[in-house]
Formats: C-alpha cells, structure tokens, sequence
C-alpha cells in the first residue's frame, strides 16, 4: 500500500539567487547560486565569517536589496517580481526586520515605534494601544513605553525593534546580528525571549549571526562561504551545549582545520 | 501620515530651524530685488540704460544662488533622515508615501518661511533702495511700500525654487531602492564630470570664459555698462567651471599618488575633501561667485557713487531749468519759477543776465548743434559746455560785485576770458599762439576747461555781441 504524504510546501523558498556588486571594472559576486527552504514556525541561523555574504543574502530575502538572479518566494509568492506599489504592504503584512544597530525612531517614543507599522497600515487607534500593550508585556518593556530610544538601555531598545518587528504578526521575522550591540546578559535574555517566540507562539525566524553562541539558540543552521551555502546542521534533539560544540566544530573545518 | 510629517517637523525643529531661516532669506532677497524692478522711486534715477537689466540680472541670480542654497540644504536634511525614511519604508511605507511625506514637509516649511521673509524682504529693500539712491547722491528717506506685483513674482520664483528642491527630494527616494537608503548618510559622493571625462573641456571653456570676461571688463566695446554685465557673466561662468571642473582633476591626479597622500594629515583632508567633492564643488563654486560679485558690484557701486559726486560738483548751477525756444517767450515762467525760489530758499542777492553765441538764441538748438559738432549724444550732459557764448563786461562786473572779487578796469574794446588758476598758463599759451581770437572762439579747448564751468569769456562793451 502507497502512503502518499503531501510535503509541506516551505514558506520560504530561495532558488538559485546571485548577487553582483561593483562597476564593469570591478564585479564582486557576493552570492553565488545560493538554494535552501525555511518551513514554517522553524527558527534557522546563518552563520558565516565577514564577507560571506550572509548579510547580503538576508536583504536579498527581505527585499531590502534585489537580486542579480534567481528566485525567492514566500509563502509561495516571488517576491523578486513584486511591483513597486505592492511591495510596501508586502513587507508590513509578511516581513519583520530587526536589525544590529535597533534602528529606532529617535523622535518617536518606545510605545510609537512599535505602533508605526499599525498606524501606516491604518489600523484602529484602540486596536494598536492595545496590540502594543500585549506585545510590550509580552517582551518586558511595559514600564519603559513612554520613553525615548536614548532613555533606554540597549537590551531594552533591541526587544523594542523585536516588539515592532512582530506587532503585524509577520509570517517571517528577519534579525541581522541582533545581539551585535548588546552586552551578554542583554544578548541572552533577547535570543531567549526570540526562542520563547519561536516555541509558543510559531514564529518563523532567519537570523543571520557570527557569533556561535547566538546560532546555538536556532534550530537549524545553515553555513556560508564566498557567497555559496557550505554546509547545514540540525539541532534535533540535542541540547544547546552539543549544539554549540557541533557549531564550532564546522567552523573550525571552514577555518580549514581538519575535525 | 500628516501627523506623523508635523510630530517629525516638530521633534526635529533645530534641524529644520537652519532650513527655515535659508528659506527665510530666500523669500526677503528675492522680494527686495524684485521690488526695485517695480519700484517707482527707481524710475526717478538717472536713466542709466542698463540699470533695469542689471537689477533683472541681479534678480535671476539672487533666485539660482538661493535655489542652489535651498536644494543644497533639502539634500542635506534628506541625508541625515535616510535612515528613518528608511524604516518607514520598512515598515510598510511605499516609496511613493515617504516621497510625498518628504514633500510635504518641504511644502509646510516653505509655506512657513515664505510668511516670515516677505516683511523681512520688505526691510531689505530699503535698504537697497537707500543704497541705490545714495550711490547716485540723491536724497532718501525711509518709507514703507508693499508692491503686490513684487509678492507675486517673489512666489512664483519661491514656488519654482521650493518645487524644485522638493522634486530633487522626492526623485531621490523614488529612485534609492532600500539598501541604498539605509547606507545613504554614509556614501561618499559621486565625482561629476569624472567618468566621461568632461573634467578637461569644462576647464578651458572655464578659463575662455575668464579670458572673455577680462577683455570685455578692460576693452569695453559696447560701452553703457554692458560690457560690465556681460563681463560678470563671464567670470560667473568661470568660476562655476572651474570649481566644478578643477576638484575633479586634482581627485584624479592626486588620489593615485601614495607619495602624496600619506604624508602629514593629507590622506583626511583630502578623503574628507573627495567624500564631499559633489556639494564642496557647488559649495566653492557658488561662495566665489558671491564674493566676485560683491567685490563687484562694491567696486561698482563706488565707482557709480563718485562719478555721481563728481557731476554734482561739475556742475556750476544748484538749479537749471531750460526751455525749447526763444528765452523771452518764457518770462512769466521765468517769474514763477523765482517767485517760488524765493519763498523756498535764502535768496541773497538776484542778477539777470544773458550769454550770447554768434547769432543763434535758442538754447536747445545751440545745444545740439555743438553736440553734433563734437560728436557727442543729443543727452551728454558736457554738451552745452562746448558752446560759445559770452557774456557783456557790464554783467561781468556786477556778478564779480555779487561774489565780492575786487574790482577790476575793462577796455571795453577787448574780450576777455576769465577762467580757474589751473587753466591760466593753457591759456596764455593760447593767446601767444593764436593770432586771431574773438569772442566766439573755442574757449573750452584749452585744459579742458568747458566754457561756463571754469572759463567764461567776456565780451567787449555792454552791447550785445553780434
């Protein structure tokens, strides 16, 4: 008897993608046919040393950058064919970016900074107070909402651009070295709280990442090299110990040690 | 999104604070030069043919000057917001919304500056008005005037400036795509006239423009300050050539030269040179031109104010009046025209007396006909000092009475000629050399002298002359 099993489509799927930088005198390939999927509700890292082009292949995805070639849908979408007019609200409704350096208003308040999205997309004012309630006491920073970026501690500006990247509720929420700025504590108490997103509420998370303690939070990482995926390791049911030692054991290989 | 325009105008009022004022200053320069075009009292100037184009030419560049200070600015204010533009757009915005957000902003400062310089532009133009008029020694005194023709034209040249600047704004996020608005605050700028290697003509179509400008300034061939203008023209477009071109080269030439570079401080001066090279060009470019066309217009200026007080000081009467015609179809003017004098001025002393040419007694014609044979212009003021007249010794003797000069004894069968110390030895030159004077020969030759104004011949007798 055929058990067929119909195959989750990913909701991200990234096709053979280029990226070219530079004049005709001087080309850089910064991707180079670069394919992986990213199902639903997984947490996945991408490590690699600087240059890698770890970071070009996060704006390729997120559609801050355009790609030379290829192809990336989301959700089934090409997202490399979207038009100018709908690519806006197709980064509201789907994308949430968190960036290394927070990215914050500094002339909006805490509390204003997580409403923008709402209010761009229109939303009902009591709707977005109250959205924003529940967001920032879901991230702890309830008590600092009235304040300015420059009042607030790192850690707490950080779990704010979190707060703003998933108050749409995203289907993908992408972070490019979040933890870059922080100091360690700040660090883990913001990958935990991406990690406690990821488990109760299904969030789907592509983080981009150099540090080896940071990637150990994910599920699954995948490894770049001179633009081109070098290698992919799964957490599976390890603790995040082993799964720190496995890491440093494929950087170490793409360092060019024998393990 | 106009909330979120008017809380962001708001929070970053010190930056847009210095906007505010450029576009300020804007709205007064372009409405005090435009207000002398429509200025009544300008028209009571001399009639200077090429004045109207000179305050014209002054108008138009006043408005690119300010335009380029306003885009310059905009650009600047656009930099230091790339970031949060682009997070806006990241958060859902379109392009096309933070484009429009962006022009609003520049819409609702305009609209706010414009309402401040008009009064300021009002202030201004008295003073260029009293500058004006002191330039050519007339009397000013301080009024207030509001010429809805200069508010009119000051909007439309503001709007052309503001629309710009906020089109050249919004082109800008338009066409950035995300990733290059997120670094924008951290691009160095694009050399222009680098990569198609128009660096080199724009040089010397700069440097022709100067050697042009210098000859028309020293040559001067077409006379009536228009070579002034056309020569200003020219160094205009030479310094803009060369600020543009000149930074560009010295880059290229400079830039692949470690031995240069890396002594002293230079490699910092000079990246920090070329990451600004597009705004430092324009910068440069523009700060010359206003400093050449200060020096200029000063120099102008002076020059204008001490050929005025010269002419005042030529001339021998405080009050002429003349009339078409024969002098005795105008006496009850005549007498009008003392009757008032009197009552306005201190009059000491009162003597009539006439001047007489060989036959002719039309002023006007006397005028024109020694215009034409000296070759000057029907309105050369030097004109009626080239005729020869003279006066009867009788008339001469009172006004020296009048004056208090001493007495002196006439042969009444001998003219004389009265002149200023300085002419006496050109004249006594003249009379050893020329055998034959009488009373109408050309007594204003000599030193320049101009009959009437420091020479004055005096006839035989107290008849008329014939």
């Amino acid at each position: 008897m055929k058990i067929m099993i119909k195959r989750q489509q990913p909701l991200l799927l990234v096709e053979n993608i280029e990226k070219y930088y530079g004049t005709a005198e001087a080309v850089t390939k910064a991707l180079n046919r670069v394919s992986f999927h990213v199902q639903s509700g997984e947490y996945v890292s991408i490590m690699g040393s600087s240059g890698s082009g770890k970071t070009t292949l996060l704006n390729c995805i997120s559609t801050i950058d355009t790609v030379s070639a290829g192809h990336v849908f989301l959700d089934g979408k090409d997202i490399t064919k979207i038009s100018e007019d709908e690519i806006a609200a197709f980064r509201r409704d789907n994308l949430g970016f968190v960036f290394q350096d927070f990215s914050l208003l500094d002339t909006l308040t805490l509390e204003e900074n997580i409403a923008l999205p709402l209010t761009i997309g229109k939303m009902a004012p009591d709707q977005i107070e109250a959205r924003v309630k529940e967001t920032a006491e879901a991230l702890g920073i309830s008590g600092e909402l009235q304040k300015f970026p420059f009042q607030v501690s790192g850690g707490q500006k950080q779990r704010c651009a979190f707060a703003r990247a998933v108050i749409c509720g995203p289907k993908l929420i992408m972070a490019d070295e979040p933890t870059g700025s922080l100091d360690s504590h700040s660090a883990q108490m913001l990958l935990e709280m991406m990690s406690r997103m990821n488990r109760k509420n299904g969030a789907t998370i592509l983080m981009v990442t150099h540090d080896p303690l940071c990637a150990s939070y994910a599920q699954r990482i995948l490894f770049l090299k001179d633009g081109k995926l070098f290698n992919e390791i799964r957490k599976g049911e390890k603790t995040r110990s082993v799964f720190y030692h496995e890491i440093l054991d494929v950087l170490s290989v793409m360092g060019g040690e024998r393990p | 999104m106009w909330k979120l325009s008017v809380r962001n105008a708001k929070r970053q009022a010190r930056d847009y604070f210095l906007y505010l004022i450029t576009l300020g200053c804007a709205a007064a320069f372009m409405y005090a030069f435009g207000s002398l075009i429509f200025s009544d009292l300008i028209e009571m100037l001399p009639g200077l043919e090429v004045l109207p184009y000179m305050i014209i030419a002054a108008t138009v560049l006043t408005v690119l000057i300010m335009g380029w200070f306003v885009s310059y600015m905009s650009g600047y204010i656009l930099k230091r917001r790339s970031r949060e533009l682009s997070i806006y757009m990241l958060s859902g915005m379109s392009a096309k919304q933070v484009s429009t957000l962006v022009f609003c902003e520049n819409m609702l400062v305009g609209l706010i500056a414009f309402a401040l310089g008009i009064p300021a532009g009002i202030l201004l133009s008295q003073l260029l008005e009293a500058v004006l008029f002191h330039m050519f020694a007339f009397p000013y005194t301080l009024r207030f005037s509001f010429s809805p023709g200069t508010v009119g034209m000051t909007l439309l040249g503001f709007l052309v400036i503001l629309l710009y600047a906020a089109q050249k704004s919004r082109k800008r996020v338009r066409k950035a795509c995300l990733y290059e608005l997120l670094s924008y605050d951290r691009q160095n700028e694009k050399e222009s006239f680098c990569g198609n290697g128009l660096s080199f003509p724009l040089f010397f179509l700069s440097v022709l423009s100067c050697v042009i400008g210098v000859s028309l300034f020293m040559v001067q061939p077409f006379r009536r300050g228009y070579d002034i203008l056309a020569g200003t023209v020219c160094m205009v477009l030479f310094l803009a050539g060369f600020f543009q071109s000149v930074p560009v080269f010295l880059s290229m030439r400079f830039g692949v030269r470690p031995s240069w570079k890396y002594r002293k401080n230079r490699l910092t001066v000079f990246r920090w040179f070329t990451s600004k090279i597009r705004s430092m060009s324009g910068v440069m470019s523009v700060l010359s031109v206003l400093l050449m066309l200060s020096l200029t217009l000063m120099g102008t200026g002076t020059a204008v104010y001490m050929i005025s007080e010269k002419l005042a000081q030529d001339s021998m009467f405080d009050i002429m009046i003349l009339y078409h015609g024969e002098p005795q179809n105008h006496t009850r003017q005549d007498r009008e025209y003392e009757e008032y004098l009197r009552s306005e001025y201190p009059v000491r002393g009162c003597c009539s007396y006439g001047v007489y040419t060989d036959g002719q007694t039309d002023f006007s014609e006397v005028r024109a006909r020694t215009a034409k044979e000296h070759g000057y212009s029907a309105d050369n003021p030097y004109a009626e000092y080239r005729s020869d007249t003279c006066m009867r010794q009788s008339d001469y003797r009172k006004l020296r009475e009048m004056l208090g000069y001493g007495s002196v004894e006439l042969d009444p069968s001998l003219c004389y000629v009265h002149c200023v110390p300085s002419l006496e030895k050109p004249f006594e030159e003249m009379i050893r050399k020329e055998k034959e004077l009488g009373l109408y020969s050309d007594y204003s030759r000599p030193g320049g002298g101009r009959n009437g104004e420091r020479v004055q011949s005096v006839g035989g007798g107290d008849g008329a002359a014939a």
